[in-house]
């Protein structure tokens, strides 16, 4: 029924837009209510639902202006599984509140929904808040900076740190974390174990993950880290859930590389923000028929486009691959580099996931081949290991994608990334890459404002391009 | 004492390969014609080279390090051994093998953790050292030859443990600054040579004691920390460092290797098990107990927490450690420093008024 209505509503692209921020709104109405509702039964004060107080920006209208019906149907659709996904955890929270389990961005949440517990991505919220109020994500930043911690580690894991200090999150019954793919990361869940007391698992990667010797010890981590969340849900992990959450999962990931095929031609029939956006899927909802929903949405697209050589762009002037860091202070960045410069996004290093597909038929298979994509997570295969990891994935996808261009988003406290830029630098001018090193900070506006990063780009643009 | 020591191993023709990190084993460095150095560049004061290929928000240390091997100023170097304990130094091992392209360069893949599949990983890891620098100068690195450098590290240890153990004395032989001088050469000559002058030295100071009244006994833990100078200008304010909880003090000497064991995985054990850094992820309540009984042990009256600016792991722990010090009724100081001694006019206020606070 909802697809029908879509397709309606399509008709009439002026009323895309206002179409999924009714619905966002009622889905928000709907999350309160549930919330309420058991808070009440239970004759307990709900949790705070409004943890990103004044929204600044729509983001729904800064990213579907002007596009294409199609288009703004898919950014519409994947912005929806962001709202979907908070209202989802947030009445299943309000449901059974001791089944809550935080997890670190690296530790993907296919387990987690396997053991019949709910799985919340503390960096989700935080990577979300300066997309839509920049403002409020400077003062959880000021919150934990004042509360002790260095100016300078990192701002993502800064923001959610400052909000678990200002007791905006539901608490958990247990957190699981790694040592992946940073130190401030790995170590922000020290404060944050101290601030919500509740036992944490920390999942330990070797250093360089493509070591042959590094499949067993990760597996033999997981596996540690399985027998915690056991005794935190007091039942052994259900195998079948567990299969049935990786079939899904190899159906989004058969969509995405078809997707990716797509993206190799020329003029790119996808691009931009939806890339990251499809990305989200994997972060928060992957096997899940919401997570193939979104993936196939924007593979819809994509296969209309090329169906008619079209471009994602009118004219496709330049194909740029974004490294490291997007600048989440500038969420209107990729589709500016689309209007201004006729330049697509054609990949970026958080979208470039490449794991296997999951090997169902058995327990082993499936633990083996999950371990695999956990472990060479984006970020977490580039940060760790040798720099030819960071370089050789790079150069890979420039080549592959037929990119003409390397944006290298670097975020000012990622000391592992900022440390390769004199390699990386002298690597592309080796090889003829034209290469764009943008200073920023990616959840601080602060140390370089939107304004700021599209002045580096038009000067490259213009002396470079 | 540095320079006579240099000498005399670069006449007896000994190799020496700079390390970075106290979890890389003292013990497979000092066999087969090797000596074992622990990186210091107290010379260097600007990084512009270093700057160019590491961030200027990478840690100073690291940055101070590249600049002295690129400068040519970190003296000879035969080889250069990695951990991979921290963002900082995992970039600097890639950057020196891009811009240096030194002979041998190596990194050790250092479990985070102390389980028995960590040691055995860690065991794997030192074999895979051993047989890198077996291949690279072809000396023998038998059973034998580990164990007899395992003893030798050992005695180091001990005799500098025993050093330590006299600073708890209500008025010890030697200033914080005099044990970083001995601990930095320690850490920087071959064992035999820094064994006996150990040992003599032990001989001569044991009974004395130093010959300057001191306002309050602290303890300077935190993060890498090898400047004797900068301990000179906090005791010239009137504290007395008596311990130290860093890794270029007893975190670093304690725990000797057993001897019972296939000398690898001894070795392994030994280093995973030492009193923990904050890579070791897991296991802040071990670093934490340990910083507590040392600082009753020694009769510590404040603590000062010094983090080298830009390291996530120590800036964000050490507000941890402060907090829950300072829960505890010890009196805390936080000082953020570069590699480079500066700020000394500073440095010297925020100390004096620490110990003003404490009433000395």
């Amino acid at each position: 029924m909802r697809m029908a209505l879509i397709d309606r509503v399509k008709r009439y692209p002026r009323a895309i837009y206002p179409y999924f921020m009714i619905r966002s709104f009622f889905l928000g109405l709907r999350a309160i209510a549930v919330v309420g509702y058991h808070s009440l039964k239970r004759a307990e004060k709900p949790f705070n639902l409004n943890m990103i107080k004044n929204r600044e920006r729509n983001l729904f209208k800064l990213w579907m202006e002007g596009r294409s019906p199609d288009y703004q149907v898919a950014v519409g659709d994947t912005l929806s599984l962001t709202v979907d996904y908070f209202v989802d955890v947030f009445s299943r929270i309000a449901r059974d509140p001791h089944k809550l389990v935080w997890h670190e961005d690296i530790i993907p949440p296919e387990l987690i929904q396997a053991m019949d517990l709910i799985p919340f991505m503390v960096e989700g919220l935080a990577g979300l808040v300066p997309l839509v109020a920049p403002e409020q994500t400077h003062h959880y930043i000021d919150v934990a900076e004042n509360a002790g911690y260095p100016g300078d580690i990192c701002s993502l894991p800064k923001t959610a740190l400052g909000m678990i200090l200002e007791d905006l999150l539901p608490l958990p019954r247990a957190i699981v974390c790694s040592n992946s793919p940073c130190d401030a990361g790995m170590v922000s869940y020290l404060p944050i174990e101290q601030k919500v007391k509740a036992p944490v698992f920390r999942v330990e990667f070797p250093w360089n993950v493509y070591e042959p010797r590094a499949r067993e010890y990760c597996l033999k981590e997981i596996r540690r880290m399985i027998h915690f969340l056991e005794d935190i849900a007091g039942h052994p992990l259900d195998m079948d859930r567990l299969r049935e959450i990786c079939e899904l999962r190899n159906r989004m990931h058969e969509a995405t590389l078809e997707l990716w095929d797509l993206l190799k031609n020329k003029p790119s029939p996808m691009g931009g923000i939806l890339l990251p956006l499809s990305h989200m899927a994997y972060q928060s909802c992957p096997g899940t028929p919401m997570g193939l929903r979104i993936i196939e949405r924007v593979l819809k697209v994509a296969r209309a486009n090329f169906a008619e050589c079209r471009g994602v762009v009118k004219e496709e002037k330049h194909r740029a691959i974004m490294w490291g860091a997007a600048p989440a202070v500038c969420p209107d960045f990729f589709k500016w580099m689309e209007d201004h410069y006729g330049t697509v996004m054609i990949m970026e290093m958080l979208t470039y996931n490449r794991h296997p597909f999951i090997d169902t038929s058995c327990e082993e298979s499936m633990m083996r081949d999950l371990v695999e994509i956990i472990s060479k997570a984006p970020m977490a295969r580039h940060t760790r290991g040798p720099v030819e990891n960071f370089l050789s994935d790079l150069f890979r996808v420039y080549e592959d994608f037929q990119a003409d261009m390397i944006i290298m988003g670097a975020h000012q406290s990622c000391k592992n990334t900022r440390a390769v830029m004199g390699i990386l630098r002298e690597t592309c001018r080796r090889e003829g890459i034209p290469l764009l090193i943008i200073d920023h900070d990616i959840c601080d506006a602060r140390v370089m404002s939107a304004e700021g990063i599209k002045k580096q780009v038009s000067d490259f643009m213009e002396a470079v391009m | 004492m540095l320079e006579v020591g240099e000498e005399r191993a670069r006449s007896e023709g000994l190799r020496r390969i700079a390390y970075f990190c106290s979890y890389v084993p003292e013990e497979i460095l000092s066999v087969a014609g090797l000596y074992a150095c622990r990186m210091r560049a107290p010379s260097i004061t600007t990084t512009e080279t270093a700057d160019s290929y590491l961030g200027v928000f990478n840690c100073s240390y690291t940055r101070s390090m590249l600049q002295a091997i690129l400068g040519r100023e970190s003296g000879w170097m035969d080889g250069f051994v990695f951990t991979a304990c921290c963002d900082h130094l995992r970039r600097l091992y890639d950057n020196l093998r891009y811009t240096a392209k030194p002979d041998f360069c190596h990194i050790l893949g250092l479990p985070y953790k102390t389980h028995d599949d960590a040691r055995d990983w860690f065991a794997e890891e030192l074999a895979l050292l051993r047989d890198a620098l077996v291949d690279q100068w072809g000396h023998a690195m038998g059973e034998e030859e580990l164990r007899k450098a395992i003893r030798e590290c050992n005695e180091n240890r001990r005799l500098l443990s025993s050093l330590n153990e006299l600073r708890k004395k209500e008025h010890p032989p030697v200033t914080g600054e005099d044990m970083q001088r001995i601990v930095a050469a320690s850490f920087s000559l071959p064992k035999s040579v820094v064994t006996a002058a150990l040992s003599e030295l032990i001989g001569q100071i044991g009974s004395t004691e130093i010959d300057r009244k001191f306002r309050a006994r602290v303890l300077l833990m935190g993060g890498q920390m090898d400047d004797p100078e900068y301990v000179r200008v906090i005791e010239e304010t009137g504290a007395l460092v008596v311990a130290e909880g860093h890794c270029f003090g007893s975190l670093h000497y304690s725990n000797p290797v057993g001897q019972d064991l296939d000398p690898l995985m001894a070795i392994s054990r030994r280093y995973l098990e030492k009193i923990p850094c904050p890579h070791m992820f897991d296991a802040y309540a071990e670093r934490y107990r340990h910083m507590r009984e040392t600082a009753k042990e020694y009769g510590v009256q404040g603590i000062v927490i010094q983090t080298m600016k830009f390291c996530d792991c120590w800036g964000i722990e050490a507000n941890v450690f402060a907090n829950n010090l300072r829960g505890e009724g010890f009196p805390v100081l936080r000082l953020e420093r570069e590699y480079a001694l500066g700020g000394i006019g500073q440095l010297r206020t925020r100390v004096q008024a620490f110990l003003e606070s404490m009433g000395c």
